[in-house]
């Protein structure tokens, strides 16, 4: 631990996060300061504290600064800091300050650098707390857990099942990748996603990329739980085998073949969300899922 | 022909790189290289989820293997060499699979009809790369071997290992006998520097900032002076070293090649011939090297790191009358608007104090300094690129000491990648063998390109003077420095 204090202040933590900026490297081990590209700041109550540093932590193998908040509403107004490798500090919020972070976070992030948010949970889309926090930065991550949520700002702010899915959606993808069965794609009128309940997000956002892109109505998606996740486009369809690291790809006129489906670690999560510019595909995926899952409501 | 419709599904997804399915077909497969290099890259790869899905190694050499010991040895490769420690054995496994080895000699057409059988039960072998990790004189007795192999309706590419000749007459030889069966995009010829990150960033560097490229010229620049110190000796290679020398194994190309991408224009983009374009075009505007622009030398006993180490000449298997340069320096001009007048400083040896290759840009000083006496420790304004280690960028600029006097000295204001970026960067191979099975030739020497190199270095091949002599643990000898001083410069100490 480098620095830690009860009851302190922003200025006190920003004079920390100067005073140990110095990172040894190298052969000379002369301290150096690291060069930086974002401010991170992962916001989480108590109770998701762990999994919030473990972001922080891999977040660290990039040029960043992380600010770690955790949110404790309730109780007397107060702020403790701690500081645990240079450039990441963790900061507890009591009081209603917690309700108020952006005036918090805002003199610690990195002049004219971007600013990205993970909101570590299902994010109160409608609070001010979260609303102003998606004002002051740049990008947003989200993680809506089994509720699909009307996200204000996709194009900003995206969420971490999306991003969790991508080795899904290039397996579907690779169904119409050999020339014979190109014109296949623009021929499927009904998508079937089945899926274990844990996975009825992913499912649901599979399902809303599905329908942007082949120009379906949401009600041609149809959602049912199984006990294998699986994509049904007509005659063609992926399956993930019950060891959960394979899928089966199914193409008419062929035998069935085998295809890993990588479990994408934290770590390349947050690589892929830090490192490259937003998902364009993400704003559209969500719209036409909230339509999906309307449609499976009537 | 009507046009494919496109797949609708492929639109804006965001796809890590990976390659069509393909065989490795790895001439030299019990090599050094193959060991130390090529086994811990294709595991990091494996790692990194970047092999094709469907991916097979066959590996051919001389001694009799059954594949499971080939597969040990490629193993152990990956034990000893991998940056990633300790290997994780699933992902070896599953990579393992679908190694085979052939033994033979490569002057045997027996050889390449075991290879052909083999290659013929592989799906994954429908696109080949063929890898010659062999000494080069049988690239020769190879290349023709596969031309006779059952043609497949996929890729086939070759890369090539360096040395790619001994001067310019072999050079264009083996471009001719890789041509007889691998049209030239077809070709690969590895300098591995290319793969390193930092050379790579050089160019993001010179050409993504709009700040370096204005004074990157003859206006403002003073010299350049690009060093490649290796304190090793020769490490159990000195048969190869004898026949080659620092000229030869340093100087004709990785050298060349940091010059090159000091020196370049920016290229239109960043596809292969619009890069390699620009190099070409530096390389034919070099001079070929004079007798007094070259400087040889050859270490002789001395001590590194509190060690003695012995002299060249009385490693094993070193003539001990050798005239093998062990390093060499050399002075060239560039002559284009850029950069006339601006001499290149390049330096290569082994047995330096410390492992560093670096290339520095020195600018000319400022022209008038208002404070007096004030200015004895400031030192003209540097760009150092560290290509290893402690990859990195250094600008150094005078700056006020604090306090009531005016004194002014140097400062160093520095970019160090390991401890901005924390993840471990790609080893120069893992980059080189991922493009070169993606088909992406850009960080590949072409074969202009080579022959351009050699034609610089080819008078200085043809020096017969006595090597100079310098103690293991310096910098090289006296003339080496005379180099510079004569133009009123003096190397760094990097």
């Amino acid at each position: 631990m480098l620095w830690r204090e009860e009851d302190t202040s922003v200025e006190a933590v920003l004079a920390a996060l100067r005073r140990h900026a110095f990172v040894r490297s190298g052969d000379d081990a002369h301290p150096r300061p690291r060069a930086r590209a974002l401010t991170l700041i992962v916001v989480c109550d108590d109770e998701e504290r762990a999994d919030a540093e473990a972001v922080a932590r891999v977040a660290h193998r990039h040029p960043l600064r992380a600010v770690v908040v955790v949110r404790r509403p309730d109780g007397d107004p107060r702020l403790d800091a701690v500081m645990r490798r240079p450039d990441e500090v963790e900061l507890r919020v009591h009081g209603p300050a917690a309700d108020h972070l952006a005036s918090l976070v805002a003199p610690l992030l990195l002049p004219e650098l971007p600013a990205v948010f993970w909101w570590m949970g299902p994010p109160p889309v409608q609070a001010p707390a979260y609303g102003e926090l998606v004002a002051l930065c740049d990008r947003g991550v989200v993680d809506m857990g089994d509720r699909l949520l009307p996200l204000p700002h996709p194009e900003r702010v995206e969420d971490v099942a999306w991003r969790r899915s991508r080795p899904w959606r290039d397996i579907v993808a690779s169904l119409f990748d050999p020339p014979e069965h190109r014109g296949a794609a623009s021929a499927v009128r009904e998508v079937r996603v089945a899926h274990v309940p844990a996975w009825r997000l992913t499912a649901l956002l599979l399902g809303g990329w599905l329908a942007a892109r082949l120009r379906l109505p949401p009600a041609a998606v149809r959602l049912e739980p199984a006990a294998a996740n699986a994509v049904v486009l007509g005659a063609y369809a992926v399956r993930a085998t019950s060891d959960g690291h394979h899928a089966e790809v199914r193409r008419p006129g062929e035998p069935t073949q085998r295809a890993r489906l990588p479990q994408l670690a934290t770590a390349e999560v947050v690589a892929a969300l830090l490192a490259t510019p937003p998902d364009p595909l993400w704003p559209e995926a969500l719209a036409a899922a909230l339509a999906v899952a309307g449609a499976q409501r009537s | 022909v009507a046009e494919l419709p496109a797949n609708p599904l492929r639109a804006g997804l965001i796809t890590p790189r990976r390659p069509e399915p393909q065989a490795l077909v790895l001439f030299g497969a019990s090599g050094d290289l193959t060991q130390r290099k090529i086994a811990p890259a294709l595991y990091n790869l494996a790692v990194d989820r970047l092999l094709p899905d469907s991916f097979a190694v066959v590996g051919v050499a001389r001694r009799e293997l059954p594949d499971e010991r080939f597969r040990a040895a490629l193993y152990e490769g990956v034990v000893r060499h991998s940056r990633r420690q300790p290997p994780t054995a699933a992902i070896w496994a599953a990579l393992a699979e679908d190694m085979h080895y052939v033994a033979g000699d490569f002057r045997d057409p027996a050889t390449y009809r075991r290879l052909d059988e083999v290659l013929l039960r592989l799906p994954a072998a429908r696109n080949r790369l063929y890898y010659l990790a062999t000494p080069p004189e049988f690239f020769d007795d190879i290349v023709r071997g596969l031309g006779g192999l059952t043609p497949t309706p996929g890729f086939a590419r070759i890369v090539v290992e360096k040395p790619f000749g001994r001067d310019l007459a072999s050079a264009r030889r083996l471009n001719q006998v890789l041509h007889q069966a691998f049209p030239e995009g077809e070709v690969y010829r590895i300098d591995h520097y290319l793969g390193k990150e930092t050379v790579q960033n050089l160019l993001v560097f010179r050409f993504a900032n709009s700040i370096f490229e204005p004074v990157w010229n003859r206006h403002y620049v003073d010299h350049v002076q690009i060093t490649a110190a290796e304190s090793i000796g020769t490490e159990g290679r000195a048969a190869y070293y004898e026949t080659a020398g620092a000229l030869r194994d340093m100087l004709q190309n990785h050298l060349l090649q940091l010059l090159c991408l000091t020196a370049m224009e920016p290229p239109v983009d960043f596809s292969a011939d619009a890069v390699r374009d620009e190099k070409v075009k530096v390389l034919r505007a070099i001079p070929p090297l004079g007798p007094e622009d070259v400087v040889r030398g050859q270490y002789e006993a001395g001590w590194i790191g509190g060690e003695a180490v012995a002299g060249y000449r009385q490693e094993r298997g070193v003539a001990p009358d050798s005239q093998t340069e062990t390093m060499v320096a050399a002075r060239l001009r560039i002559e284009n608007w850029r950069w006339q007048g601006v001499p290149f400083y390049l330096r290569a040896g082994k047995r330096f104090p410390k492992r560093v290759t670096e290339i520095a840009v020195q600018f000319r000083p400022a022209p008038h300094l208002p404070w007096r006496g004030a200015t004895d420790e400031l030192r003209p304004n540097t760009v150092v690129v560290r290509v290893q280690p402690d990859e990195g960028i250094t600008l150094t600029f005078g700056a006020k000491v604090p306090g009531q006097e005016l004194r002014i000295r140097s400062v160093e204001m520095d970019f160090l990648y390991g401890a901005s970026f924390g993840h471990d960067a790609p080893e120069a191979y893992e980059r080189l063998l991922l493009d070169a099975m993606s088909g992406d030739p850009t960080l590949f020497t072409r074969h202009d390109e080579v022959e351009c190199a050699w034609r610089v270095v080819e008078p200085a091949l043809a020096a017969t003077g006595p090597v100079a002599p310098y103690p293991a643990g310096t910098w090289g000898p006296a003339a080496a420095d005379e180099l510079l001083r004569r133009d009123g410069r003096r190397w760094r100490r990097p």
